[in-house]
């Protein structure tokens, strides 16, 4: 048959894998950022709820923390008041909202790459020579910006309605504490979706966990007002960490911390390098998962 | 005399000498899935650069789990398996840059627009920004996309999903492009659309294509040589041309009436009473329990026939004369046809037709 001359592949065939890696991100991560504001619904939306329990809950519990107008006693502050380490019961839940929504986040992440699998853009992905790892960073990556635009809004929303932050010039330790717990549930939440390959397992899994994470930490009430079992587990639990940390930011201390020996950079950094822990070993695992399954 | 069907394990073990250039070489490919379950059981064939190669056979022939091998996404068992001289699990990165795929389900992004789609998918080959630019517009003339390129995915027809996906799939200019059953699915207008597309591609521009499809029409119409599997199995390879004349004539198919005698039986005395003549070819009863009849020239053969088993004392119901299509070369080498639509029909494992039961 007649010879068409054929022209030549487009692709180099030269390549540097660390030029390549970084590359291969980036187009994952605009692809995942691109579709994220694409539909902004979703955007606002994963924001409205926590922002309602915010004000809500703020001004519910707002006589709790004022010791319910009680006078000053030993120490010239409210005993109550000391232990919630504020007057303002939305600063000190502020933390607890931002937590929250990151938690809710960790099924997003883990959504995207079901919804890939399914529709066979996963396998396109695959018989592309992009590196494998670079589709689990590009999206993760599009998560985190996505979370830490929302912990931005909740900083302002919180501002707005008066909270006023006790340590204002830790505030950028603010992005990394919500940075390392982001990514430690969105790693955990990716790990659910590869396992299960299934949106509605994967939120049913993720729900599960989430009120029960929540419940069992310092969010709803300071440490000293729990049961001593739900004390002990509290320790045990990430979200506690990463709550304390925020809140040492945004209201300073409570009297069980201080007398407890703990100072604003101890309470700051024993959350920072938990969550850096536990978000390596989440990663970790979900990355050795999704290469089982992509390679 | 009947004619002998060749061993078909003999002709799967054959080692033949492979032109210079060939672009996609198997041999004795095998893949064995977890729980023993074997695929692809020693298959053998080659792809020269430039040709239109089909892969036909029913659903679980083992058509995708062996494109799924040569397009890098399964490890094979054993035996060989390369694209462009370059083994497709050593060197898979290398062989990735050189070929294009596009899946029966189209993927897109339906919140991107044809162009970001377009866009991104030539990112993840590496192209080169400038070149990238004229290569898309290049791409949207010619799958007629111009007009919806900026449009969101998501308000395109099936077809033009189907044809952007086949666009994303040629971004890097591949050597090969290997399609799986790309127009199952699709109605009629968008399915002789689409097989315009390929058959451009493939006459104008010179790409090999290699497609695995469970419809004979768009084997028939489109591949230059196809290769029939069947159980994992490769059945029959050649033309389309040659493979129909293999069955040597025309065929005459004839059905019966339950008189008292069973459809079946009727069928199976008219194959004793014919084949031992000389202008029979070969004769077969099929799942439906007509006899299907090869002469070299079907309308001299029938006066012939119906005298022959005239006092038989038969109930025919019908006869039917046709010229050969690849459905009958399937039936022919597995003892089934291929049912296009109706999966249930499929069976698995060729030599259990009666062929194999005459041959012992």
């Amino acid at each position: 048959m007649a010879h068409v001359a054929v022209a030549e592949p487009l692709a180099p065939i030269e390549s540097n894998p660390v030029v390549d890696f970084c590359r291969d991100t980036a187009t994952l991560y605009r692809r995942a950022i691109l579709k994220t504001f694409r539909v902004p619904a979703q955007l606002y939306f994963s924001l409205v709820q926590p922002l309602i329990w915010f004000l809500l809950f703020g001004q519910l519990f707002s006589r709790l923390t004022s010791g319910f107008g009680a006078g000053a006693t030993h120490g010239g502050v409210n005993p109550v008041t000391a232990q919630f380490g504020t007057d303002s019961y939305q600063a000190f839940f502020l933390p607890a909202i931002i937590i929250q929504v990151l938690l809710f986040g960790a099924a997003n992440s883990a959504l995207g790459i079901i919804s890939d699998d399914q529709s066979g853009y996963l396998n396109k992905l695959r018989v592309s020579p992009i590196n494998r790892l670079a589709i689990l960073i590009g999206n993760l990556l599009a998560d985190l910006t996505r979370m830490l635009l929302q912990v931005v809004v909740l900083l302002v929303v919180g501002f707005v309605f008066g909270v006023r932050f006790a340590h204002l010039e830790l505030i950028p330790l603010v992005f990394v504490i919500a940075a390392l717990f982001g990514l430690t549930m969105g790693g955990l939440g990716l790990f659910v979706g590869l396992a299960t390959r299934n949106t509605q397992a994967t939120f049913l899994i993720i729900n599960f966990f989430t009120l029960p994470l929540l419940f069992t930490s310092t969010a709803q009430l300071p440490e000293a007002f729990l049961p001593d079992w739900l004390q002990a587990v509290s320790h045990y639990n990430p979200v506690t960490y990463a709550i304390n940390s925020l809140r040492a930011i945004v209201t300073g201390l409570n009297a069980k911390q201080i007398s407890d020996g703990q100072t604003v950079t101890s309470v700051i950094v024993t959350g920072i390098v938990v969550l850096f822990v536990l978000m390596v070993l989440a990663l970790g695992t979900a990355t050795l998962r999704f290469r089982k399954q992509v390679q | 005399m009947v004619e002998k069907i060749e061993n078909i394990q003999v002709r799967n073990t054959q080692v033949r000498d492979v032109p210079e250039d060939v672009v996609i070489d198997v041999r004795d490919l095998r893949k064995v899935y977890a729980g023993n379950v074997e695929a692809v059981k020693g298959i053998n064939f080659y792809v020269r650069e430039g040709e239109f190669f089909g892969f036909l056979g029913p659903n679980g022939a083992g058509k995708s789990t062996t494109i799924k091998i040569l397009i890098t996404l399964l490890a094979r068992t054993s035996g060989v398996a390369k694209i462009l001289g370059h083994d497709v699990n050593e060197e898979s990165t290398l062989v990735r840059r050189l070929i294009g795929y596009a899946a029966q389900e189209a993927s897109p992004d339906d919140d991107l627009t044809g162009r970001e789609n377009l866009n991104i998918q030539g990112n993840l080959y590496h192209i080169d920004k400038g070149i990238l630019k004229g290569r898309i517009e290049e791409l949207i003339m010619l799958m007629d996309l111009q007009d919806a390129a900026d449009r969101r995915v998501g308000t395109y027809s099936g077809g033009m999903r189907k044809r952007l996906d086949l666009a994303s799939a040629l971004i890097h200019r591949p050597r090969i492009l290997f399609l799986d059953e790309p127009t199952t699915g699709l109605d009629p207008q968008n399915r002789a659309g689409l097989w315009k597309y390929l058959e451009r591609l493939n006459k104008q521009e010179g790409l090999t294509i290699f497609l695995t499809t469970h419809y004979m029409e768009e084997a028939d119409k489109l591949c230059e040589r196809l290769a029939i599997i069947d159980g994992g199995q490769i059945i029959a390879e050649g033309s389309p041309t040659e493979l129909k004349a293999r069955l040597g004539g025309d065929i005459i198919t004839l059905s019966f009436k339950d008189n008292g005698t069973s459809p079946e039986a009727q069928a199976k005395r008219v194959q004793e009473v014919l084949q031992n003549h000389a202008f029979v070819r070969s004769t077969a009863v099929s799942e439906e329990k007509t006899l299907t009849v090869v002469v070299e020239n079907g309308s001299e053969a029938i006066p012939l026939v119906m005298r022959l088993i005239d006092h038989e004392g038969l109930a025919v119901a019908g006869l039917n004369l046709t010229s050969p299509s690849l459905d009958d070369v399937f039936l022919k080498y597995t003892g089934t046809r291929i049912r296009q639509d109706d999966p249930v029909a499929y069976t698995a494992g060729g030599s259990r037709g009666p062929w194999a039961r005459r041959r012992r």
